[in-house]
């Protein structure tokens, strides 16, 4: 019961048929940051294709650290990132297409685009520089704006906007491009109800039709968990990764608090408060961090 | 019609130097269009560093070769070298972690201008050579500079056009950009290489204080104007090549100053213009609500 599974493993032949054989995002031992002081360590993560994956984790956990590497905008230090079994250059990013949603901050006021503009940036990889925007790409940003609600803000300034139309003009810019992974850095931040709901919503749809990996970041998971299939929290290194039916409803909005810290062990009174603690399997890693896996 | 076309032909041809007009307006044109990305990208001042840079470059090779013009090819070269010197500089600096981007440009323009006044001070006789190329376009352009100035100018505004959304994406998002595999730093390089080789080839051919004015002004009054990045592009271009052009006739035709000194004065104007029409809009939105 007690017996060290890799997470691929845990991956059975009905897994794989709903999920697709290759990984979509495959982290090895990966470091990010200064060498004495990391900011992730001996980070081991598998994303299946058509999965949708959520990270959460407490603030200043490294998971925009993570996304970031995962891009190849933040180096590595060491270990390994692939995304669909090559490694993530441009060219590769370019053509898979990928959307991203960065970590949320206010978009310039005088950054010179309009709410069109600026969401026409996310097929630039998709159709290159010289090739002007498809019929089919246009129609599909019309009804991504017209599904977020941005449909009558179409030529006014996307900084002139307040903050949470500018994150739902963000997250239209990263659906544009009808992509293949998609990562998100807290989606709802700044987003009242309604508009996680038909952020949900397109997500639900964009996943049903076009297969898309979705890869989300946030620090509150509860808006996550009608969406998320796998869940796992970050806190330097991955503390934990489950499926989301074996996920106690407190964990969502706190998911640590129960867990060791980056350099803390967990008391014996903690680990009996672990959601689902006993029928659990646990190992050690090599830097003595407890991990949980669940399916 | 056939009066207008009369007073046209007359201004505008009767008596004027073609080939310094061509220049200027093909100058402007390249230059009015990079002013455009730089004012978005917030790195008007580095291109006023590298424009110091090639002036003090051309001083410095003036020095080492005394008896040579500063339209000779040495001193070109000088002026190159400074002015790459200068771009290599502004790319280090754009990408520190201590100090905003604009600041260090500062540093770079004010140590420049403080070589510049040393150079002045000390070898200001052996320089006054310079004052031509600091004021004004050449006495006279060989056949050969003439197309080699219209074939760079050309060369710039068609790269421009080709890599336009490279571009926008450079000055709206670069984070994103990259992050879906657009090549930042590629374009990154190429914008600073096209303005170091668009203020050496327009303060060759138009004089230093003029192109300095064709940096600025167009792109800062095209951002006052538009919201688009393509709307921009179009509007400082016009307003660069419109203002040259009527700046080298009014040297020509009317005023005996040079082109620079006029052209100054109406961007100056114009930008003055467009600010306290830009201000006056902000304040009668801001009003509007509490009218209503």
């Amino acid at each position: 019961m007690n017996q060290i599974e890799p997470l691929h493993s845990l991956h059975d032949a009905s897994f794989e048929s709903e999920f697709g054989a290759i990984p979509a995002i495959d982290l090895q031992s990966v470091q990010v940051g200064a060498l004495h002081d990391p900011i992730l360590q001996d980070i081991d993560l598998s994303v299946r294709e058509r999965d949708c994956f959520a990270v959460i984790g407490p603030c200043g956990g490294g998971k925009t650290t993570l996304l970031r590497a995962i891009l190849g905008l933040t180096p590595v230090l060491s270990g390994e990132i692939q995304l669909f079994g090559s490694h993530p250059s441009a060219r590769i990013r370019r053509r898979l297409p990928i959307g991203y949603l960065p970590q949320f901050s206010p978009i310039p006021h005088d950054a010179p685009a309009t709410v069109w503009d600026y969401v026409c940036m996310g097929v630039m990889g998709a159709r290159g520089f010289f090739r002007p925007l498809r019929r089919e790409q246009s129609l599909n940003i019309e009804s991504l704006l017209s599904a977020l609600h941005l449909d009558h803000h179409l030529k006014d300034p996307a900084g002139s906007l307040t903050p949470g139309r500018q994150q739902r003009v963000r997250i239209a810019r990263a659906l544009s491009a009808m992509p293949k992974l998609l990562l998100m850095d807290d989606p709802f931040h700044s987003m009242d109800p309604a508009g996680r709901e038909s952020v949900i919503r397109l997500l639900t749809d964009l996943q049903d039709r076009f297969k898309t990996t979705i890869f989300i970041t946030a620090q509150d998971g509860g808006p996550l968990a009608p969406i998320c299939r796998h869940v796992a929290c970050l806190n330097h290194s991955v503390l934990w990764v489950a499926g989301r039916r074996r996920i106690h409803h407190d964990v969502w909005s706190d998911p640590c608090r129960n867990f060791p810290s980056k350099d803390g062990d967990r008391s014996k009174k903690d680990r009996s408060r672990f959601p689902g603690h006993a029928s659990k399997r646990t190992r050690t890693l090599p830097n003595s961090h407890s991990i949980q896996f669940w399916r | 019609m056939d009066i207008i076309q009369n007073l046209f032909s007359q201004l505008i041809f009767e008596g004027n130097d073609y080939s310094s007009l061509v220049c200027v307006i093909v100058a402007a044109l390249s230059c009015s269009i990079l002013s455009s990305f730089a004012a978005v990208k917030r790195m008007t001042l580095a291109g006023v560093g590298i424009g110091g840079a090639i002036f003090s470059g051309a001083a410095a090779g003036l020095l080492l070769f005394p008896t040579l013009g500063v339209y000779d090819w040495p001193i070109q070269a000088a002026a190159a070298a400074g002015g790459l010197i200068a771009a290599l500089l502004g790319l280090a600096f754009q990408s520190n972690r201590v100090l905003p981007s604009e600041s260090a440009y500062g540093v770079l323009i004010v140590s420049l201008l403080g070589f510049l006044l040393i150079a002045y001070g000390e070898w200001g006789a052996r320089l006054s050579v310079l004052n031509a190329y600091l004021l004004d376009s050449p006495p006279a352009l060989s056949m050969t500079d003439f197309y080699l100035v219209i074939g760079l100018s050309a060369a710039v505004v068609l790269i421009v056009l080709l890599f336009h959304r490279g571009f926008a994406a450079l000055c709206i998002d670069p984070d994103f950009a990259r992050a879906i595999g657009v090549s930042i730093r590629f374009f990154d390089i190429l914008l600073w290489l096209l303005l170091l080789g668009t203020l050496l080839i327009s303060i060759y051919a138009t004089g230093f204080l003029f192109t300095l004015s064709l940096i600025l002004f167009p792109g800062l009054c095209a951002r006052m104007m538009a919201v688009q990045m393509g709307r921009i592009v179009v509007w400082s271009a016009f307003l660069g090549v419109a203002t040259g052009f009527t700046a080298e006739i009014l040297s020509q035709r009317f005023f005996d100053l040079p082109a620079s000194i006029i052209l100054i004065i109406i961007h100056v104007s114009v930008f003055v213009l467009l600010y306290g029409v830009n201000r006056w809009n902000a304040a009668r939105t801001m009003r509007l609500p509490s009218q209503a």
